[in-house]
């Protein structure tokens, strides 16, 4: 993964790897805690993201509620598979999914 | 067509033709009467006249018979008088003088003088005096006979045996001078042989005077001497000219053939002519036939008709008509009358051909011709005058006929405004304001019509409309479950009006389960269609909440019975088909019983107990009934509008025919078998409108197959979250194998991965245990299923509600989302607790 932040710190680029699975959604949740403060703009890549569960949904939902408190955070590039798994979710109303 | 139209006949010439008909008809009658009336009076009158003539011959012939023989009686009453005279004479001489009988002189030529003959040269004359004194007494008597005779008596004359002829006249036979006697043999006369030969008196045959005076007969008589030995003939020579005369005149009318005549004893026809050449015998009398000839010279009295020669003669009339007179056949008949004449053995006959007789007839008969041609005359003149006037009369009976059919073609095209123009005052005219009134009444009639339509038409369509949307709501796409093989499942409904009651459905509740109903609300139209779509949504979103039965249906109820004001109400046939195990929980609510075919038998209906129908009445229960299908076995469920089909003799279809039309096709795909019953139910109401709503659902249950185990591989393991990759590659490099989509792989690996995390997280907390993977790959079809063993606190993960997952970001709950993910992306998930191990399975088709 990969994280690309402007020089003020509050637009936050992420971009996902392949996988997020409750291993690397532990990772992603240590990093996120500290990359988010102060991010009023938080956008996800997910082009390269195919897999997705249920614990690395849970992280996302954390990220949304955090950012949505002073800022937005958007989701671009999602893959179908991951549509279909936000679909199903229901995260498809949660997040800000931008095609 | 088969039958062949008939030619057509105007009504003109139909007319024409009758009248015509009737007309030659009645002439053809009076004619036949009146000719055939002429004809019998003719024939009549023919019989009349021939029977009248027959009469008044027979009259004629005898009173012409009595008047010669009186006439001629008188002349033999006067010979048999001088015959007894001369007898006295010879016996007694002495009473007389003797009277010399002197010899013809010539100065007595003119003078009635007695005279004497002598028979021959043998005879001596003294051998004779005293006979000639004794016989010349009879002069007195004979002078005054010849005087007082008017003439007719020209001479009286005897012969005697001894050969003495004494005649009284005044022409004295001048051969000899006078005084010498003469001779003359009157013994080879005619009269003296005859009196000779009979002894009585005699005539002889007329002949023609030698004088010429006339026509002469004589009449002689015999005597006899003192010894009554025949001694001599006495006779006179009478002039019956006129007498004959008398006789043959006969008033026969002017025609030339019709006369009298007389037959003497030698059968010639008596002549008044000197000249033998034209004396004939009867037998050369014209027309003449041999029957009748001897019939007169029979001595017959009668009336004969001898038939003639029959030829063809021109006979001009006496009245000139327009043919002049006749051609026609002549018959020579000839009717001959004849009676015999006592005294001198002569026939009085009388001739009168048969056409003098029939004349009148004939001229009836020339009549009758006459009429008849002016029958034949009258008749053309009349048929062409009836011709005429029937075809004037035809036509002018048919023109406003064929005008009006004109004006009704006009209207009849579609011209409304159009009027028929006939005005005659009879039935015609009537139909034609007939006809103007119907123009009239049927162009308001199309104006209304064209406003309803436009309204039926609107109202038409947007029941279109409803009819796609309430199709639209049954599920249509069959195979409905495309990766489902465990069973076959097909439905149809055909209703009865654009939008129906009837409906069906089926729905998988879950992996293993799935909903079948067949349901039929209460009416039809409009608002039963409406109800169909609260019943049918209400059922299957309370059935997808789970629940037998018993208990969705109980639910249904009470919501359909709230504010239900129309009073609808619904049977319903609902099912739950456990899919793994063929067992199937129903409960029936007033609808027909379902058909099941065993797997190795026929169709039969499955006799479940009932249940109202549901929205009847509020707080309802429902009877559940349970039974199994087996691999092969047919679920067959229906509305009342297959079993209540009625044809046009209003009988029932029935649930009999209904499984024997489910038999004929019982191994067939479940789509022919239905199609199948719908044919028969077609077959059987025939033109009979469909009356319900058709709706039919079949299911052929297959089963789980027994699949084949491809490969089991384990992998124990401690379960921890870091182990989870050495978890996934594990079951990865299984899936790879069988060329697992990534697609699939992602979800599979997800559903591993949840489960597993589970595991670690909870299953020993907060000690560390190992946990069981197990993954068993099937062929046919390709299924792989993962079993999760651990030996942690038993949790049936599945126990736990779902997460609401439409709730928002703030409202979320971290948790259950995992569980959630694997029962959604995966086939099934079973759990189970066993030898205090919790055994988790997932399957998936690959």
């Amino acid at each position: 993964m990969q994280f690309e932040k402007n020089e003020d710190g509050t637009v936050l680029r992420l971009t996902l790897d392949k996988k997020l699975s409750a291993v690397t959604a532990e990772q992603l949740e240590k990093e996120l805690e500290e990359k988010l403060a102060g991010v009023k703009d938080f956008t996800i890549d997910m082009a390269k993201l195919v897999y997705v569960s249920s614990a690395g949904l849970r992280v996302l939902l954390k990220a949304q509620k955090k950012v949505s408190e002073n800022g937005t955070m958007r989701v671009i590039n999602a893959v179908p598979e991951v549509m279909r798994i936000f679909e199903t979710t229901g995260f498809t109303d949660i997040l800000n999914i931008e095609k | 067509m088969e039958k062949r139209e008939k030619t057509r006949r105007p009504i003109r010439s139909k007319v024409q033709n009758m009248v015509f008909v009737i007309s030659i008809a009645a002439l053809i009658i009076t004619s036949a009467v009146g000719i055939i009336g002429m004809i019998r009076i003719q024939n009549d009158s023919e019989g009349a006249l021939i029977s009248q003539m027959e009469q008044n011959l027979r009259n004629i012939t005898t009173n012409k018979a009595d008047l010669a023989d009186s006439e001629l009686g008188l002349y033999s009453s006067y010979v048999g008088n001088l015959a007894a005279y001369i007898s006295g004479l010879y016996q007694n001489p002495s009473g007389y003088i003797s009277h010399d009988v002197p010899t013809p002189k010539k100065e007595d030529k003119g003078k009635l003088v007695i005279q004497r003959t002598l028979r021959d040269k043998s005879v001596l004359l003294k051998n004779l005096e005293e006979e000639i004194y004794l016989l010349g007494n009879v002069e007195p008597v004979w002078h005054n006979l010849i005087t007082s005779g008017k003439g007719l008596i020209t001479v009286i004359y005897l012969g005697t045996e001894k050969g003495l002829l004494i005649s009284y006249d005044d022409r004295p036979d001048l051969s000899a001078e006078d005084g010498n006697d003469v001779y003359y043999d009157y013994s080879k006369s005619a009269w003296y042989k005859k009196v000779k030969e009979t002894g009585r008196v005699c005539f002889t045959d007329l002949y023609m005077d030698v004088y010429q005076r006339g026509l002469m007969i004589t009449c002689a008589a015999p005597f006899y001497d003192a010894d009554n030995n025949f001694a001599g003939a006495v006779g006179m020579d009478i002039l019956i000219s006129d007498l004959y005369k008398d006789i043959i005149e006969v008033d026969l009318g002017e025609d030339k053939g019709s006369y009298a005549f007389l037959v003497d004893n030698n059968g010639n026809i008596i002549n008044n002519d000197n000249d033998s050449s034209k004396q004939k015998t009867l037998h050369e009398e014209q027309g003449m036939s041999e029957f009748v000839a001897s019939e007169i010279l029979a001595g017959k009295t009668g009336v004969s008709l001898a038939k003639g020669k029959t030829h063809y003669e021109y006979t001009p009339t006496e009245n000139a008509n327009f043919l002049g007179g006749r051609l026609g056949t002549v018959e020579d008949n000839i009717y001959f009358a004849y009676t015999p004449i006592e005294s001198t053995g002569w026939k009085f006959c009388v001739r009168i051909p048969e056409n003098v007789i029939l004349a009148p007839v004939r001229s009836v008969q020339r009549n009758v011709i006459f009429t008849i041609f002016s029958f034949l005359a009258a008749f053309l003149i009349i048929i062409v005058i009836v011709a005429v006037a029937s075809r004037k009369f035809s036509k002018k009976l048919t023109d406003p006929i064929i005008a009006l059919t004109h004006d009704v073609k006009e209207i009849s095209g579609g011209n409304f405004d159009y009027r028929a123009k006939i005005q005659d005052n009879d039935e015609i005219g009537d139909l034609a304001k007939s006809f103007n009134y119907m123009a009239l009444s049927l162009k308001d009639y199309i104006r209304d019509l064209a406003a309803v339509t436009a309204e039926k038409e609107r109202i038409g369509a947007e029941l279109n409309v409803a009819t796609q949307i309430q199709a639209d709501m049954l599920p249509r796409i069959f195979p409905p479950f495309p990766d489902r093989n465990e069973f076959e499942i097909y439905a149809t409904m055909n209703p009865a009006k654009e939008v129906g009651g009837d409906f069906y459905d089926f729905f998988l509740i879950n992996h293993n389960h799935l909903g079948l109903v067949m349901a039929d609300v209460s009416g039809k139209g409009v608002p039963a269609a409406l109800f169909m779509v609260i019943a049918k949504t209400l059922i299957k979103t309370r059935a997808l909440m789970g629940g037998t039965p018993a208990e969705i249906l109980h639910d249904v109820n009470n919501q359909l019975c709230e504010g239900n004001e129309a009073e609808l109400f619904v049977t319903v046939w609902l099912g739950i088909l456990e899919i793994s195990t063929g067992n199937v929980i129903s409960a029936n609510a007033g609808h027909e019983y379902p058909a099941i075919k065993r797997a190795d038998g026929k169709f039969e209906l499955l006799k479940t107990k009932h249940s109202p129908a549901v929205a009847t009445m509020e707080g309802m229960k429902f009877r559940e009934a349970e039974f199994t299908l087996n691999r092969g076995d047919i679920l067959y469920i229906y509305t009342d509008g297959v079993a209540e089909a009625t044809n046009s003799a209003e009988e029932l279809y029935g649930t009999d025919r209904m499984i024997d039309a489910l038999n004929k096709k019982a191994d067939a795909p479940i789509n022919e078998i239905l199609a199948e019953v719908k044919k028969d139910v077609d077959d059987f109401t025939g033109d009979a409108p469909q009356f319900d709503d058709i709706t039919m659902l079949g299911l052929r249950y297959y089963g789980q197959e027994v699949n084949k185990m491809v490969e089991t591989k384990k992998l124990d393991i401690a379960a921890e979250i870091k182990n989870l990759d050495a978890v996934l590659a594990f079951v990865d490099e299984q899936l790879e194998k069988y060329g697992c989509t990534p697609k699939v792989q992602m979800q599979i690996d997800v559903a591993v991965e949840e489960i597993f995390v589970n595991i670690a997280n909870y299953a020993y907390n907060p000690e560390i245990g190992s946990a069981g993977i197990c993954v068993e790959v099937q062929e046919d079809p390709l299924v792989v299923s993962i079993t999760f063993t651990d030996n942690g606190v038993p949790y049936d993960p599945l126990k736990k509600p779902d997460p609401d997952v439409t709730l928002s970001a703030e409202e979320r709950q971290i948790g259950g989302l995992g569980i959630y993910m694997v029962k959604k992306s995966m086939d099934d998930i079973s759990y189970n607790y066993k030898d205090g191990k919790n055994i988790l399975t997932i399957k998936k088709s690959l």
